[in-house]
């Protein structure tokens, strides 16, 4: 029992975690340095000739302010953190990419001083225990030194060695308890000066949720997709073989639709899970590839299909099903013309879902705010590309939308919002100047609308500025397209399928 | 009345089969099927909800077999809409891919007869139309307990059934029926004749006030008289 209690009152000082931790408190103490050396130059200064310390004082000023700097630094603080995990055994997350709040600032700061501090107190400790102690004990085994010459120390003087070695002892064990404490202290402070704020938290969840839910919809629409292909292959399968004697075109037909089907399959597999095994959108390692703007789109969009707590009972429509689309739009008054190519069904599954809902999303805005406009729907598939563009004269100043407000009422400003979205297929070619998103949305440096539609150049409804960019783009797009249809949609007039 | 299914008790009676679903692959493997019995006869198809109505008045077919998820009106609709609107309604066997889908029970409080997974052996599926068009029993998937759990089986075995107590005999009857068996099933079950059978699910019907055996299964689950459990 008692042998216990004592196993575990020296544990501290036999212990890894101790020095660990004594070596992060150390190397507080060696930043210290640098710092202790400019105030002795100008304690020296100021304690010097009158007429010098003005000048001093300035200097020291400014000294001081630069010597600030680095405590409040991104990157001092990411070197606290991992010198914390690394020493100090404490969890602690990377900072957020993008810039730090001031509470995170002033927190790290603090950390920083706190650090010094207490390295300095540490460091001072052991310049003084180690050397005492290795005197004193030097002393007792007869390897006098000069340095213990004249000594008193309470009732101790020079002579009993045998008693200053126990002090010089004692100072050590208690220098070790000192780090234990210290270092245990510091352990229980990192997460609290260095840990995310919680906004910071808060952030990194809604990121999180956002990628988990963009994930738990793209596994959603892959079991619905497969599920649905493999039931159809299981059922033609079945029927090829009930009627295989009877009817052995109808088998060869239903082998041929199996095998599509198969393909189809197989397809959408290999593209989701690409999509699913790639990082999530807030991974540290994606952020280079998909700026903040363009992740922050894919999750919206997300958050905005999964915020429904029921899936849809339909199916979900891809490209293929513009035409029907296209087709409520217009029987809902919209002057749609649209501009497609005869075929999509070169475009992955997934992308053709996104691009679908982009074209929705774009439509129900033009009923929104363009009420009695006709609307241009064009979309585009080039090599590894799909580009889904609308655009609308800017609707009547009674309309809601976003930057209608900036506009003086009753000023009908000619121009025309552009809606773009792209949708980027992993291993193919982004559309040129689009941010990409893996799985999402594709974001032309615009402003982002959860449903993953987007507005380039500004709010919807800036008018003038984003129709000029339409226009642009439109013009580009009827020499690529070569479709005249294309460019007379844009004066209006009758709907037109080019090609 | 035999419950093997064969199609020898109709005596040469025809079961015309309306067909539902959005894919076309679907349609046509299941006309396949279907089409290859004698007994069976696919006078028709749909590709829409929206469709069904004037194609039933068309061709008075006696099972509609339904897929739940279609573009403009799905089939948890178009069951409800038939089976409100016509006088001499056609049975609805709803057919799904996933066993686990969350409108299997919505289908079955719309008033659909039995319920069909896309995938089911070719005996399994004419073996559905002929029951169903027998008006007797309904077919569930496991999954339809576990849902008909969530809505209403918390009540336990502590049953309020609307309309007047059932006698041990017809709660018994109700049992069975809410467990998929036939009526020749639970004459068997219970050593009575199919005819006695028929006698107490037309009493218990009439007790509850339901229009069907859907309707009644519908009740005994969302009262908590049955329980996934039992």
């Amino acid at each position: 029992m008692a042998r216990v209690r004592v196993t575990a009152a020296i544990a501290p000082l036999v212990s890894g975690t101790t020095y660990r931790r004594g070596v992060h408190l150390l190397l507080g103490g060696v930043i210290l340095l640098p710092y202790l050396l400019l105030g002795v130059v100008f304690a020296d200064t100021l304690a010097g000739p009158r007429e010098e310390r003005s000048a001093a004082l300035l200097l020291l000023v400014a000294a001081a302010a630069i010597a600030a700097v680095p405590a409040f630094l991104r990157g001092t603080r990411a070197l606290e953190i991992a010198a914390a995990r690394a020493l100090l055994d404490v969890d602690l997350p990377d900072p957020p990419p993008g810039r730090s709040t001031v509470e995170t600032r002033v927190r790290g700061a603090l950390w920083f001083a706190i650090h010094l501090v207490t390295g300095g107190l540490v460091a001072g400790g052991l310049l003084l225990a180690l050397p005492m102690a290795l005197v004193f004990a030097g002393g007792w085994l007869g390897l006098t030194t000069d340095a213990s010459e004249g000594l008193r120390l309470g009732p101790l003087d020079e002579g009993d060695t045998g008693w200053l070695t126990v002090v010089g002892l004692a100072l050590l064990v208690a220098l070790g308890y000192a780090v234990a404490g210290l270092g245990a202290l510091a352990a229980l402070m990192a997460p609290v000066l260095l840990g995310p704020s919680t906004a910071e938290r808060i952030a990194a969840l809604e990121a999180h949720a956002a990628g988990l839910a963009e994930r738990n919809r793209l596994a959603r629409e892959l079991h619905d997709s497969v599920g649905h292909a493999l039931t159809v292959t299981t059922l033609q399968a079945a029927a090829a073989r009930e009627v295989l004697d009877t009817d052995p075109e109808f088998a060869r037909r239903a082998l041929a639709a199996i095998e599509e089907t198969g393909r189809g399959a197989m397809a959408e597999l290999d593209h989701v899970l690409g999509l699913l095994r790639a990082p999530p959108p807030h991974d540290p390692r994606a952020a280079g590839a998909a700026p903040a703007g363009g992740v922050g789109g894919a999750s919206a969009g997300a958050a905005g299909a999964v915020g429904g707590a029921q899936p849809p009972r339909a199916p979900q429509p891809t490209l293929a099903d513009l035409d029907r689309l296209v087709a409520d739009a217009r029987a809902a008054g919209i002057d749609v013309c649209l501009d497609r190519p005869a075929s999509v069904d070169g475009v992955p599954a997934a992308v053709s879902r996104e691009g679908y809902r982009i074209a929705q999303e774009g439509l129900t805005n033009a009923a929104r705010h363009a009420v009695g406009h006709p609307v241009s729907l064009r979309v585009a598939v080039s090599a590894g590309a799909l580009a889904v563009e609308l655009i609308n004269p800017v609707g009547a100043p009674a309309s809601s939308a976003g930057g209608d407000a900036a506009r003086p009422r009753g000023a009908a400003v000619p121009g025309e919002v552009t809606v773009r979205g792209g949708v980027a297929v992993p291993g193919g070619a982004a559309i040129p100047g689009e941010v990409t998103v893996p799985g999402g949305v594709a974001v032309p440096g615009g402003v982002v609308v959860p449903g993953g539609v987007v507005v380039p150049g500004g709010a919807a409804g800036m008018g003038g500025v984003a129709g000029q960019g339409g226009a642009a783009q439109r013009g580009g797009a009827a020499g690529a397209g070569g479709g005249a249809g294309w460019r007379a949609c844009g004066s209006g007039l009758r709907c037109s399928v080019v090609r | 009345m035999a419950g093997g299914g064969a199609p020898a008790d109709g005596g040469g009676a025809v079961t015309r089969v309306l067909i539902v679903d959005d894919d076309e692959l679907i349609r046509v493997g299941l006309r396949a099927i279907a089409g290859a019995q004698p007994d069976i006869d696919v006078v028709g198809e749909a590709a829409d909800g929206a469709e069904v109505p004037p194609l039933v008045a068309k061709l008075r077919p006696d099972v509609v077999l339904m897929d739940v998820r279609m573009p403009g009106i799905d089939g948890i609709q178009a069951t409800r809409h038939l089976l409100a609107t016509s006088a001499d309604p056609p049975k609805v066997l709803v057919v799904t891919t996933f066993e686990n889908d969350e409108y299997v029970y919505d289908a079955l409080r719309a008033g659909a007869s039995g319920f069909l997974l896309k995938r089911a052996r070719p005996a399994e599926v004419v073996d559905a139309i002929r029951v169903v068009a027998r008006g007797e029993s309904l077919l569930f998937p496991a999954a339809i307990r576990r849902l008909a759990d969530a809505y209403g089986g918390r009540g336990g075995h502590t049953a309020r059934l609307p309309g007047p107590p059932l006698t041990e005999r017809e709660a018994e009857v109700l049992r069975l029926v809410a467990a998929g068996r036939s009526n020749a099933e639970i004459a068997a079950d219970l050593v009575l004749g199919v005819e006695t059978v028929k006698t107490h699910v037309g009493n218990v019907l009439a007790k509850l006030g339901a229009r069907d055996r859907t309707q009644a299964v519908v009740l005994a689950y969302e009262s908590g008289f049955v329980t996934p459990a039992g």
